[in-house]
């Protein structure tokens, strides 16, 4: 078994890691970035729906690598909720790029202040490429570097009727490039974002961005399909990561600061299965989402607003946050994603009962395809934390390597589910006024599994967090957290943005602790 | 949603190593309806429940698209760990079928297709240990892929799916197929 030796070892290349691995190799260290998953690049993209989207070639798939998923008591089952994209650039490789900062309330019960995160959230929305106008009551000092990505027409039947109900709709911020950036090529509308990787690198993930600019500072060691095992310390000091290489052989990486960055789920279950950072007994314990619902709006087909010379665009990208008279949180207006697969089992859905079959499932198809065009919503808010929702090693299913899988509890308390149909009543409000023919809910969990946090919080106080200001855990010298495992609130909005900055701020006490000679 | 959240993976998932019928209590039901020595062929069960999901009547469903050949291919491949569940369903609606209409599942009207898979997908088919809704909707969800997935997986035969939805071609179909950067 051979032993590398690294300034820094991150375990995850995705928003966290990413990010955490260009700030310390910039800083002059040498860094080892450890990713379960395949090094794909752009030109390995493509829009075959089944085999990128509803088999493995992102998430594992569950009969091999499962998570297993009991939602509200029930059951235990095998499931690829939870995961996030196994590749090189981890989950921003396929996610749709919804760029917001956290409010100053956010912060209450974390130990940093937004202030705390300010400079970074500038530094990543810089160097990566946001797309934006600024949001309305969001602290900013500095503009968005790029202006919003262009808005299909009908963006403006959602403007318009906010602007009837007194509200102002904004440009959602997004982590794609309405211009070209930094050598990168802007956005070709091709509409194929949400779970698919850019085929142009117009998309501001982590493989387009923060890594390949590590690999110009020649610090940065990348090893693709190396899945960490475990974390090994001694007498409370990290010492090395043992992992399984691209042939499945036992690897030791030994680095003085070991960054744990795997997404909350599967960092809490890596520390878990170390027996690493449980004294509290909190590890895993916090599991939060984001919370969600989700409808449209059906409207008609014949309509200036939906000229079939701007049927590509796919964007409508209108947002509302922190309405009056609601709870705090995010409401989203956005054009159906291309996927038929996809839309078509959304049509299906019945509240009850199986799924809609023959004359009515046709009838449901040529409606949503053919007769009308459709506006959809999406509500985040805050996720209240809930006792039924946690991480732990499932006692009996292992994965291809031997080890635990994590089991997930997913409960969601009744006051999210409340502040989620408070925002579900505005949105409708908002499509109402727009002129929406007929609307519906959607067939949507209720939590978006996607984005997840709070596993490993935190905190002054060793006895109810997990990791220090610095997101070093407090058990263990020299080994830290850098995703949303460390968030003590999920926030009112898609928090990817709060990762990558939050990492850069990991990675800035790391580095400046090095220089000092304290790690 | 702009972000499609990977239901397909749950539905398909569930079913991983859900406790299925017993094979012999599949032969015990076989004897008693006294069709033990009648085989049943899965691909053309498979097929014509899927033509029920999606039915030709009023313009193309899962037999023009070619559904059956579809979920043929997805079972000998990436979906080969549910073959069996699915074997089992092939033979339980056509032993099903026999019982209460004395004739295999693909020689039935199609209403009283209808019927027997409205029964399964409600779970209210006589049998025990055997998760019919479950199976049900994972035949659902191989009848949509099949009706609209790339032609190269064996299904949307000459894009009949996408052209009935109005969904064009999507550019890079394959990877590599693109002039990026």
């Amino acid at each position: 078994m051979g032993a590398d030796v690294f300034d820094a070892c991150v375990v995850g290349s995705g928003a966290g890691g990413g990010a955490a691995a260009w700030a310390l190799s910039r800083a002059g260290l040498r860094v080892l970035v450890l990713e379960r998953g395949p090094h794909y690049t752009a030109k390995d993209f493509f829009h075959d729906e089944l085999a990128v989207c509803r088999r493995d070639w992102f998430v594992p798939d569950p009969a091999r690598e499962p998570h297993m998923v009991s939602r509200d008591g029930g059951t235990a089952e095998r499931s690829a909720d939870g995961w996030i994209a196994c590749c090189v650039g981890g989950g921003t490789v396929h996610m749709s790029g919804y760029f917001f900062r956290m409010h100053r309330e956010d912060f209450r019960g974390w130990p940093i202040r937004f202030e705390d995160l300010e400079p970074f959230y500038e530094e990543v929305e810089r160097e990566i490429g946001v797309s934006g106008a600024g949001v309305p009551g969001e602290p900013r000092r500095k503009s968005h570097p790029l202006p919003p990505l262009l808005a299909h027409p009908a963006a403006r039947l959602v403007d318009e009727a906010c602007a009837r109900l007194g509200l102002r709709a904004f440009p959602i911020p997004r982590a794609i490039v309405s211009a070209d950036y930094r050598g990168r090529q802007a956005c070709t509308y091709c509409g194929f974002c949400g779970s698919y990787g850019c085929e142009v690198d117009a998309k501001s993930s982590s493989l387009a961005t923060f890594l390949p600019a590590a690999q110009r500072t020649g610090r940065l060691t990348l090893r693709a399909r190396c899945r960490a095992t475990r974390i090994v310390a001694e007498n409370g000091r990290a010492r090395a990561v043992l992992y399984l290489d691209e042939r499945g052989r036992e690897q030791r990486a030994r680095a003085r600061a070991i960054v744990v960055a795997c997404s909350a789920i599967e960092t809490a279950r890596l520390l878990l299965a170390s027996g690493v950072a449980s004294s509290s007994g909190l590890l895993g314990k916090g599991l939060m989402f984001a919370a969600l619902a989700a409808g449209y709006g059906r409207f008609p087909r014949e309509s200036p607003a939906w000229s079939p010379s701007t049927e590509r665009l796919p964007f409508i990208d209108r947002a509302l946050q922190d309405l009056p008279d609601a709870p705090r949180g995010t409401i989203l207006f956005q054009r159906p994603h291309p996927n038929p697969i996809f839309q078509a089992e959304k049509l299906a859905w019945n509240r009850s009962g199986p799924p809609a079959s023959g004359s009515e499932l046709k009838r449901r198809m040529r409606e949503f395809f053919l007769e009308t065009h459709t506006i959809e919503w999406e509500s985040f808010s805050e996720f209240q934390p809930d006792d039924g929702c946690d991480v732990s090693l499932d006692p009996s299913v292992k994965d291809t390597a031997g080890q635990p899988v994590a089991r997930v509890r997913i409960g969601v308390h009744p006051a999210s589910l409340a502040a989620s149909d408070r925002l579900a009543a505005r949105a409708r409000e908002v499509l109402s006024a727009a002129g929406a023919a007929r609307q519906g809910e959607t067939d949507a969990e209720r939590v978006y599994t996607v984005l997840q946090c709070g596993t490993a919080r935190m905190g002054t106080d060793p006895r109810s967090s997990v990791v220090d200001a610095s997101c070093r855990t407090h058990d263990v010298e020299g080994l830290f957290v850098a995703d949303s495992s460390s968030f003590c609130s999920s926030g009112s909005a898609p928090f990817t943005l709060t990762i990558m900055a939050n990492a850069l701020r990991v990675a800035a006490g790391i580095a400046g602790r090095m220089r000092k000679r304290e790690l | 949603m702009i972000f499609d959240p990977r239901g397909h993976l749950e539905a398909l998932g569930r079913l991983g190593r859900r406790g299925l019928l017993g094979w012999a209590a599949l032969a015990a039901l076989s004897r008693r309806l006294g069709a033990q020595e009648t085989p049943t062929d899965t691909s053309a069960v498979l097929e014509a429940a899927a033509a029920r999901i999606l039915p030709s009547d009023d313009g193309p469903g899962a037999r023009e698209a070619k559904v059956g050949r579809f979920i043929d291919r997805q079972l000998a491949g990436s979906l080969s760990a549910l073959r069996p569940p699915f074997e089992q369903l092939a033979r339980l609606l056509d032993l099903w079928s026999r019982k209460a209409f004395s004739k295999g599942f693909t020689a039935l009207d199609p209403s009283a297709q209808d019927t027997m898979l409205g029964q399964l997908s409600r779970g209210e088919l006589g049998v025990r240990g055997f998760p019919q809704e479950a199976m049900f909707r994972a035949l659902h969800t191989l009848t949509l892929e099949g009706f609209l997935s790339d032609p190269v997986h064996g299904g949307n035969d000459g894009q009949v799916g996408w052209r009935a939805i109005g969904f064009p071609e999507p550019h890079l179909r394959k990877p590599g197929g693109h002039h990026g950067r």
